[in-house]
């Protein structure tokens, strides 16, 4: 159901037989915004960008070399008319562009000279992947810009500890969208993926800083595609339902669930970042109420689900439980639904792996990394199944048997892993029917 | 947006002349609408249909129907949303009664869930005004969703445009508007749909229209003749005189060619007009009830005509219930001007 005028279409995809007693729906709610989306913003919504490079010493040499390519390559994809910033990010965080702490306003005298100053960035110190984002944060708090975007490229692990990340992470939430990417040998799947969940954004890595150019020019395309910010999947459910997850399942996996602002009793919002012409798949499974779990013929709804920007309501769709006693009916797997919770499945299974393989616990690396593999056998992703097996010594990828490989000198081996930690997030959409 | 598009009730902005999703002048009268002629059944153009305009004097009519009542959810007291979901628990409400009776002068009607679905999706709407007695029968489609809704809501819709003096065509065609809306934009082809049914007794004729497979049957002392021809292969083939029966066709010859709904084929309800020399009833029901080829048995030519539709329901809940069931009877008398109590 939608309302047409938005451009805004929601489709549920479930199956709403449940067995009888079962209190649990699953369903997946793809979101199309069409090129329309929120007209009351249009294409010239206002826009700011801040553009964070890693300068810390290990990035000296081709791979600083290629990062100031790929920020120029950034820079110059902005149109004309957005505020934007570029950030050397060590143990503090420098204004690269302007040399003052507020943003420039894109055209081709300030492109041009963002441009020279991206060409002077040298390496030296360490990460403080916090006092970056500290900076961006300023930086868009003093501007009145709708859509705000941000992209971090780092090639090591955050010097900062865990608590202090965090809480810098907290601040920046809901203020801007952040992409982060890593490059070289060094960086951290874990990192990058908090900032994503925390940030709404996508995480990705490269060995080779080659790709960096690319990269950053479709991440800006699609920072300057989009025309809506501040959108929110708001759930109603109904009288002692528990939302066991809210996950966005596509083009990437984002847990949503710890990120609920309650509107009422029976209902709260989920953000979504900032929209342009674009399709989305949410997972969202609810358990409802057991002692009032429905009776075999009965129906009920599990959710309504609505896709607002505060209050004006874009699309809407309805969650569905109808309990029957038909095993045929019950017992059907949604397609979507069933791609998803694999793809899921797959996702955490590697990134718990590296987890205990960090923390030394061999047994639980082992048992989830071949998990991770059995499921990536299994859904034909080869390429992740490869960069798993350069950690893994697979010895039947069908059962998922194991042996974790000793972590090598060679850290080009070992990044391989968190390279399929924020692959293995990104999903493909299955076709239904 | 300031008002509704007359003709297909998209949102329209102040100072347009054209509807943006139909195309229709917006600056002419509502009457100037038309439904176009379309050449085969693929689109709906749904939106074409007329909106007539209110019922000059619905005051002087009345009319009942099996719509449900509303009220708080009967498992927690809460009241029903918009969508039909109660919006403390979530339980669906039903459209439709599991079970209704209702009898204005010359006129009654039944509708019972029966013994196997798991909600009545069948509906009735029965009214009269000043010397018209007007009857709509309604069943859902058990394959498309909420076809409870669509049913209760097209007998409704109909049921006001009779009553209001407008003829069955337009019923039809405010029906059809009024259960395209049911239907969400995701679900193009698999919108709830209904079969229609309408008869009309007025000035000693009886006029049925009809689209699906409800059909209208004249009792009199011949028997039961039925005026319908059902929307499906085997019933366009048994109206052109094959004996359906023997030649075995699948289960897909019964399934429907045309129905009322966001998704049906386009064009306007078949007509037929009886005069009637002798006194009858003119029966209006679902399949519910036709579909156990022996309910002419249960005819009793002496009974009133509440005590006929009851027998008729209770027949098809003792021949197996496998469906819902919803029938309707004018009882009719070409010797007597009034309508028969």
């Amino acid at each position: 159901m939608t309302d047409e005028s938005s451009g805004v279409v929601a489709e549920v995809f479930q199956n709403e037989y449940l067995p009888e007693g079962a209190s649990v729906a699953d369903a997946v709610v793809t979101i199309t915004a069409g090129a329309g989306a929120g007209r009351t913003v249009g294409a010239g919504a206002s826009a700011a960008e801040v553009i964070m490079i890693d300068c810390s010493g290990s990035m000296s040499g081709e791979r600083l070399v290629q990062a100031r390519k790929a920020a120029a390559v950034a820079v110059d994809t902005l149109r004309d008319g957005v505020a934007f910033a570029v950030v050397a990010g060590t143990d503090w965080a420098q204004m690269v562009y302007p040399d003052v702490q507020t943003l420039a306003v894109a055209n081709d005298d300030t492109r041009y000279a963002a441009r020279q100053a991206i060409r002077h960035l040298k390496a030296g110190g360490g990460t403080q992947i916090g006092t970056w984002l500290t900076l961006a944060r300023e930086l868009f708090l003093a501007n009145p810009a709708e859509i705000r975007h941000a992209i971090l490229l780092t090639d090591g692990r955050n010097g900062e500890s865990a608590r202090t990340f965090q809480a810098v992470l907290d601040q920046c939430t809901g203020l801007f969208v952040c992409d982060s990417r890593g490059v070289g040998q060094n960086w951290s799947a874990a990192e990058l993926i908090k900032v994503a969940d925390a940030l709404l954004g996508t995480a990705d890595g490269m060995k080779d800083p080659a790709g960096l150019e690319e990269d950053f020019r479709s991440m800006i395309e699609a920072a300057m595609g989009k025309t809506v910010a501040g959108v929110a999947l708001r759930l109603w459910t109904p009288a002692g339902a528990r939302i066991r997850f809210v996950k966005q399942v596509h083009p990437g996996i984002l847990d949503l669930t710890d990120r609920r602002t309650d509107v009422s009793a029976r209902v709260g919002d989920y953000p979504t970042g900032a929209w342009g012409a674009e399709s989305r798949d949410y997972h969202l499974a609810i358990e409802l109420d057991p002692d009032t779990v429905g009776a075999v013929g009965e129906e009920k709804l599990a959710a309504r689900v609505s896709v607002v920007r505060g209050e004006e309501v874009l699309a809407k769709g309805l969650v569905r439980a109808v309990w029957t006693d038909e095993e045929a009916k019950s017992t059907r797997l949604n397609k979507r639904v069933a791609h998803y919770t694999g793809a899921a499945e797959l996702a955490s299974a590697i990134q718990e792996g590296l987890a205990a393989r960090e923390a030394g616990d061999t047994a639980t690396a082992t048992a989830r990394l071949g998990r991770a593999v059995q499921l990536a056998t299994e859904a034909g992703r080869s390429d992740t199944v490869q960069l798993l097996a350069r950690v893994v010594e697979v010895q039947d990828a069908r059962t998922g048997t194991v042996q974790l490989k000793r972590r090598s000198e060679n850290k080009d081996v070992d990044i391989d892993a968190e390279i399929a930690a924020l692959e293995s997030r990104r999903t493909t959409r299955v076709r239904t029917n | 947006m300031t008002a509704a598009c007359p003709s297909c009730a998209a949102p329209t902005v102040d100072g347009d002349h054209y509807c943006e999703s139909c195309g229709a002048d917006l600056a002419a009268p509502a009457e100037q609408f038309t439904l176009q002629p379309s050449a085969g059944p693929l689109s709906p153009p749904v939106e074409a249909f007329v909106e007539p305009a209110p019922p000059p004097s619905a005051s002087t009519g009345e009319w009942r129907s099996s719509k449900a009542a509303a009220g708080p959810c009967a498992a927690c007291g809460a009241t029903a949303g918009a969508d039909g979901y109660c919006d403390g628990c979530g339980l669906r409400r039903d459209a439709g009664s599991e079970h209704a009776e209702h009898d204005l002068p010359g006129v009654v009607a039944v509708t019972d869930r029966g013994l196997r679905k798991r909600r009545n999706e069948d509906a009735y709407a029965i009214g009269v005004a000043g010397g018209r007695r007007a009857v709509v029968v309604c069943d859902g489609v058990s394959s498309a969703p909420d076809s409870d809704a669509a049913a209760t809501t097209a007998a409704v819709e109909a049921i006001e445009v009779l009553v209001g003096g407008g003829d069955i065509t337009g019923a039809y065609r405010s029906a059809s508007v009024a259960v395209a809306k049911l239907a969400g934009s995701a679900a193009a082809y698999d919108a709830p749909a209904c079969t229609f049914l309408a008869a009309v007794v007025e000035d000693g004729q009886c006029t049925v229209g009809w689209v699906g497979d409800s059909r209208a049957y004249w009792l009199d002392g011949d028997g039961a003749r039925c005026l319908t021809v059902d929307d499906s292969l085997a019933g366009q083939l048994t109206a052109a005189g094959v004996d359906a029966d023997a030649l075995r066709l699948s289960a897909q010859a019964a399934a429907l060619t045309r129905w009322l709904g966001a998704d049906a084929p386009a064009g306007d309800p078949h007509l037929t007009t009886l005069r009637p020399t002798t006194a009858g009833v003119l029966l209006l029901t679902s399949d519910g009830l036709t579909r156990y080829p022996t309910w002419t048995d249960a005819i009793d030519g002496d009974g009133d005509a509440a005590e006929l539709v009851r027998r008729l329901t209770n027949f098809a809940r003792a021949a197996g219930g496998a469906d819902n069931i919803a029938v309707a009877a004018v009882p009719f008398d070409p010797s007597r001007g009034a309508p028969q109590p």
